[in-house]
């Protein structure tokens, strides 16, 4: 997030004539290259730190600086620039003015290497995008296949409808899920659904689904749901389309240091929230409630779950609290208060419990934000040691007291997983605002499971089907889409 | 008693006849199908040449990565590549070296046959291989070309996957040229596919980058960015500018701030245009940022 932060000040120079050069620790320089080349710039220009700054004591600092750094800044703002520099730096190869140009011929185990080899997929053995493929795609969709369907950062590439199928195809999906397909292209559009796809932390998008297309369609909500097929071809998608739709790669301006798992998808098991009385998601951002959306988010950990084991609501919105706050300590959630969010998965059988005392998500996730709070010792600390890239320069005590200061800390009794007697101390919430906490009845029913995955916000879209959807479902042997709608 | 043993040496006979019969018959059969048949020398018939083509066929392919090897190798005596594309897109991109005598179409008459004679036996006596590759689009339309030029005699060899091969083996930065439609009738073999590109054109267009200065001596140069120790790298920075040209100005973020996240194409950044208007107002030559990490 800082390299394309900081390599802003040079497009902005460039574009106005004035040559420029950004400095970035190693392994960040091709980071600097594709922003600039995204943003218009054929051949930007980069000097390498060697290694990681905040790692380096300030002597090292200033004699890398002087050393390493200098004289390649000087060569950036002084070598002229080259044709062969600008054809090394741009890239053309696959940006096709007639997408349906057939670039590569060759047996499935080729065509699998040629698009691993060409960065044109995420490694894994790829379904072949034919001609013939795609267009089995596009009759899912009223949409024509050369309409724009979203301009995506980093790249900033004219994917049309035809590009989203092709990805399709990639992953393995039934052409059915064309609409769900195109519902993620639109939701990466925002800002919001793709949030820091490039940062160092290692975000993973994932995405769920609600309303009947998500039962006609079988997107699994039970036990196991993420590692059913039908779930993980979706979440390949997504994979597929986070590289090839929006422009991001591993090692260039995709820079999770632990890198990443599989996306996932998932949908909400409506049926369980009509059962306890409280709105699936999409009624709750006030869709109807046999509308489909499509929600995208991305998280920083799947990570391990609660089993509650206990029927006391009181006592599972405590652990639920405790849960959040161990995992909003470290890393983003350390400094950053605006990315403060996360999503929580309930079981049937958990959330049953939760709702007798919380007759709605809503009420449930208002004590949550009430209970979830860390003390700011515990904060300061976090963003003190963790600080992302710079180390404060001011002394921890006088950090703390401006953590007590500015973040509006209080002298409250500690949190309830402290122990007896423990003196009330400064605490700050870890849930910011009503709206930042998602939770979703989903997983499997028999079990006692909650899981806080934190990290970016979501964003819904409608689905939009076809309106001779119910036909093309007859064709496949799907039920017709009414038979999965719920009583309201 | 003769009779009779002429009856049981006719019987012994029939036997034989009949037991020699039904034991040669596997023999020949085995002969038949290990043996292809011969038409060499017959009127109408192959030439020797063109028998043995025919019973190699498999091993009548080349590789695009096989066949770059031998073009990168200057040791290596070359072949002689031959376009059977239109001669449009032979003439828009081709492999090196490569000449277009006829559309894949044209190649079977006596006279394109001459004719590649006399542009091979021109090519031996430069160097060059005694050895023909042709290609097309994807290898389907240049296989019959071999097949034909191959039963006439010609040392050849049908370039596998065609030019999208070529291209695809390279993974040059080259832009492709090579057309969609393939040949009336063309069609992928089996197990074989002919794939699109996952990704549309950037919609972002390039601009001429800034001329680099002769020298940093005099010069305004901002260095700004707050990120990854900033605090101690630039300052030094700023002093190692000043040091080698004390004639130059430097300004810090703290004076001239920085631009922040470029915006995507078609929205507006306030920071961006107040980071350029300070540039501008302040006469900057030159813009360092950092630090990336």
């Amino acid at each position: 997030m800082c390299t394309p932060l900081e390599t802003g000040s040079l497009i902005a120079a460039e574009y106005i004539g004035i040559p420029a050069c950004a400095i970035a620790a190693t392994g960040f320089t091709d980071t600097v290259y594709s922003t600039g080349v995204n943003n218009g710039i054929p051949a930007p220009r980069a000097a390498e730190y060697p290694g990681a700054f905040s790692a380096h004591t300030n002597d090292e600092l200033i004699a890398n600086t002087r050393k390493v750094v200098w004289p390649q800044i000087v060569e950036a703002l002084t070598k002229p620039i080259t044709e062969e520099e600008i054809a090394k730096r741009s890239k053309k190869l696959g940006m096709e003015e007639d997408p349906r140009k057939i670039l590569f011929t060759g047996t499935m185990d080729e065509v699998s290497k040629y698009f691993t080899k060409m960065r044109w997929s995420d490694g894994l053995p790829i379904a072949p995008p034919t001609i013939e493929k795609v267009n089995e795609f596009l009759k899912y969709t009223e949409r024509p296949w050369d309409e724009t369907v979203a301009v995506l950062p980093e790249a900033y590439r004219d994917t049309k409808v035809w590009h989203v199928a092709v990805n399709g195809v990639m992953a393995g999906c039934p052409p059915e899920y064309m609409p769900l397909l195109l519902a993620y292209t639109k939701a990466i559009a925002d800002p919001t659904g793709r949030q820091a796809f490039g940062s160092t932390h290692s975000w993973i998008p994932y995405a769920w689904i609600n309303g009947p297309v998500s039962r006609q369609l079988g997107i699994d909500c039970g036990q196991g749901m993420i590692s059913e097929p039908q779930n993980m071809v979706l979440g390949r998608f997504l994979n597929l389309a986070v590289q090839n739709l929006a422009g991001f790669y591993i090692k260039e301006n995709r820079m999770g240091t632990f890198g990443y798992t599989m996306p996932w998808t998932f949908a909400e098991d409506e049926k369980s929230c009509r059962r306890i009385g409280w709105d699936p998601y999409h009624v709750q951002k006030g869709f109807e409630l046999n509308q489909n959306t499509l929600t995208a988010s991305t998280s920083l950990v799947w990570g391990n779950n609660l089993i509650p084991a206990t029927d006391d609501p009181q006592k599972i919105i405590e652990l639920m609290a405790w849960d959040c706050v161990e995992k909003q300590m470290f890393a983003l959630g350390s400094s950053f208060t605006n990315l403060n969010t996360r999503t929580i998965l309930i079981t049937e059988y958990i959330a049953r419990n939760l709702s007798w005392q919380y007759k709605t998500k809503e009420d449930l996730e208002a004590d949550l934000m009430a209970t979830a709070r860390r003390t700011a010792y515990d904060r300061a600390f976090a963003s003190y040691y963790a600080h992302p890239g710079t180390r404060p320069s001011i002394p921890f005590p006088n950090f703390y007291k401006r953590v007590i200061r500015n973040e509006g800390a209080e002298l409250t009794a500690p949190p309830p997983w402290y122990p007896p007697n423990f003196p009330d101390v400064y605490t700050l919430p870890v849930i910011q605002k009503p709206g930042d906490t998602v939770i979703l009845v989903t997983g499997d029913p028999d079990r006692n499971k909650t899981q806080t995955m934190n990290g970016g916000g979501a964003i819904t879209v409608e689905i939009e089907l076809p309106a001779n959807w119910d036909k093309l479902m007859a064709e496949l042997g799907y039920p017709p889409l009414k038979e999965f709608f719920l009583e309201y | 008693m003769k009779r009779k043993n002429i009856f049981i040496v006719g019987c012994l006979l029939f036997i034989l006849l009949i037991s020699s019969i039904s034991l040669a018959a596997p023999t020949e059969y085995k002969t038949i199908t290990t043996v292809p048949p011969s038409y060499a020398g017959q009127p109408g018939g192959l030439t020797d040449e063109g028998e043995f083509f025919l019973n190699n066929l498999s091993k009548n392919l080349i590789n695009p990565a096989q066949l770059l090897d031998i073009l990168n190798d200057k040791s290596a005596k070359k072949p002689l590549i031959i376009d059977v594309r239109a001669n449009s897109d032979y003439i828009n991109d081709h492999i090196p070296g490569a000449v277009w005598v006829a559309h894949a179409a044209d190649m079977g008459s006596q006279e394109i046959g001459q004719k590649i004679r006399r542009l091979l036996n021109e090519h031996v006596a430069s160097g060059g291989e005694n050895e023909i590759v042709v290609y097309c689009y994807t290898g389907h339309s240049a296989g019959l070309v071999a097949g034909v030029l191959g039963e006439r005699g010609f040392n050849i060899k049908n370039l596998r996957f065609g030019f999208n091969g070529w291209v695809g083996s390279q993974g040059s930065p080259a832009v492709i040229m090579g057309p969609i439609e393939k040949f009336p009738g063309d069609r992928d073999p089996v197990g074989v596919y002919g794939v699109v590109s996952p990704f549309g054109q950037p919609i972002v267009p390039m601009i001429n980058m800034a001329p680099r200065l002769d020298t940093l001596e005099g010069k305004t140069i901002a260095v700004v960015g707050h990120s990854f120790m900033a605090n101690v790298t630039h300052t030094e920075i700023k002093n190692i500018i000043l040091e080698k040209y004390p004639t130059a100005t430097v300004y810090l973020q703290n004076e001239i701030g920085s631009a922040g996240k470029y915006p995507a194409p078609g929205t507006a950044s306030e920071s961006v245009k107040a980071f350029q208007s300070k540039l501008r107002e302040m006469n900057v030559d030159a813009v360092i940022t950092g630090n990336g990490g």
